[in-house]
């Protein structure tokens, strides 16, 4: 837990619940992680945009002027996004698998949030919603 | 969203001119592309440009397979950079669309 308290760079940003900021949010996040190597930051970008994507679409059902607040920390051995919405919750287990034959042109979002993190945590509440997700550092 | 089209044989080549597929973007994708998907059998889709491709944007990949297939055309896909073929992996698109590695091999060979 010590570490956690000596981040090498600690950045937050606040932007609104339209689609149309995901290339802002990638951006930030580029922007926070420089200097590191692209498998984990590219990982991370697609993660982060992925969860963007749904708390605008499923938490805030695709209202736009809700706020969402992104903390993007570079730890030494580990890089860090946490989101903070306060729309619907959801349950996670409650989302199946995907099918991957062609036949399902959503739903992915999900199952590439959980196959491109080393952790992803989420904890629902009345008012705010928070998401963790982090990956470690080669 | 702008895109260039061109006619060779009969198929229509298609090359994105944005870095990015997501979900901010794929409305703008689908209007551009449909009308050719009206109009052609076969559509070589060329992602050279795209640097980053999300969830929705395969979604949208896989709406014109679909739409392509329902009327016994295909898709093609060629020129893909590094992170659009790990999700193309991830999603396993790859073993559901003919992706070739240039523009030019993907219109030899279909």
């Amino acid at each position: 837990m010590s570490e956690k308290k000596h981040f090498i760079i600690d950045k937050t940003i606040h932007l609104k619940s339209d689609l149309k900021i995901l290339a802002e949010l990638r951006a930030f996040l580029r922007d926070v992680f420089t200097g590191i190597a692209d498998d984990p930051v590219e990982r991370m970008e697609l993660a982060a945009n992925e969860v963007a994507t749904n708390i605008i679409k499923h938490a805030y059902k695709n209202h736009a002027h809700h706020a969402i607040t992104i903390r993007a920390t570079v730890y030494p051995h580990e890089i860090c996004v946490d989101f903070t919405d306060s729309g619907t919750p959801f349950i996670p287990e409650s989302i199946p698998l995907p099918c991957f034959d062609g036949s399902q042109e959503g739903g992915f979002g999900l199952f590439i949030i959980s196959e491109v993190l080393d952790q992803f945590i989420y904890r629902p509440a009345i008012d705010k919603n928070h998401t963790h997700l982090s990956i470690s550092l080669p | 969203m702008k895109i260039h089209s061109e006619i060779i044989n009969n198929i229509v080549v298609v090359d994105l001119m944005t870095d990015s597929l997501d979900a901010g973007n794929t409305r703008e994708f689908k209007e551009a592309i449909t009308p050719l998907i009206a109009a052609y059998s076969t559509l070589i889709l060329n992602l050279e440009t795209i640097k980053f491709l999300d969830s929705s944007g395969c979604g949208s990949i896989l709406s014109c397979l679909r739409q392509l297939n329902a009327k016994g055309g295909d898709l093609k896909v060629c020129c893909l950079q590094k992170p659009v073929r790990s999700i193309f992996e991830l999603v396993r698109i790859h073993r559901i669309l003919d992706i070739f590695e240039s523009r030019e091999e993907a219109i030899r060979r279909t």
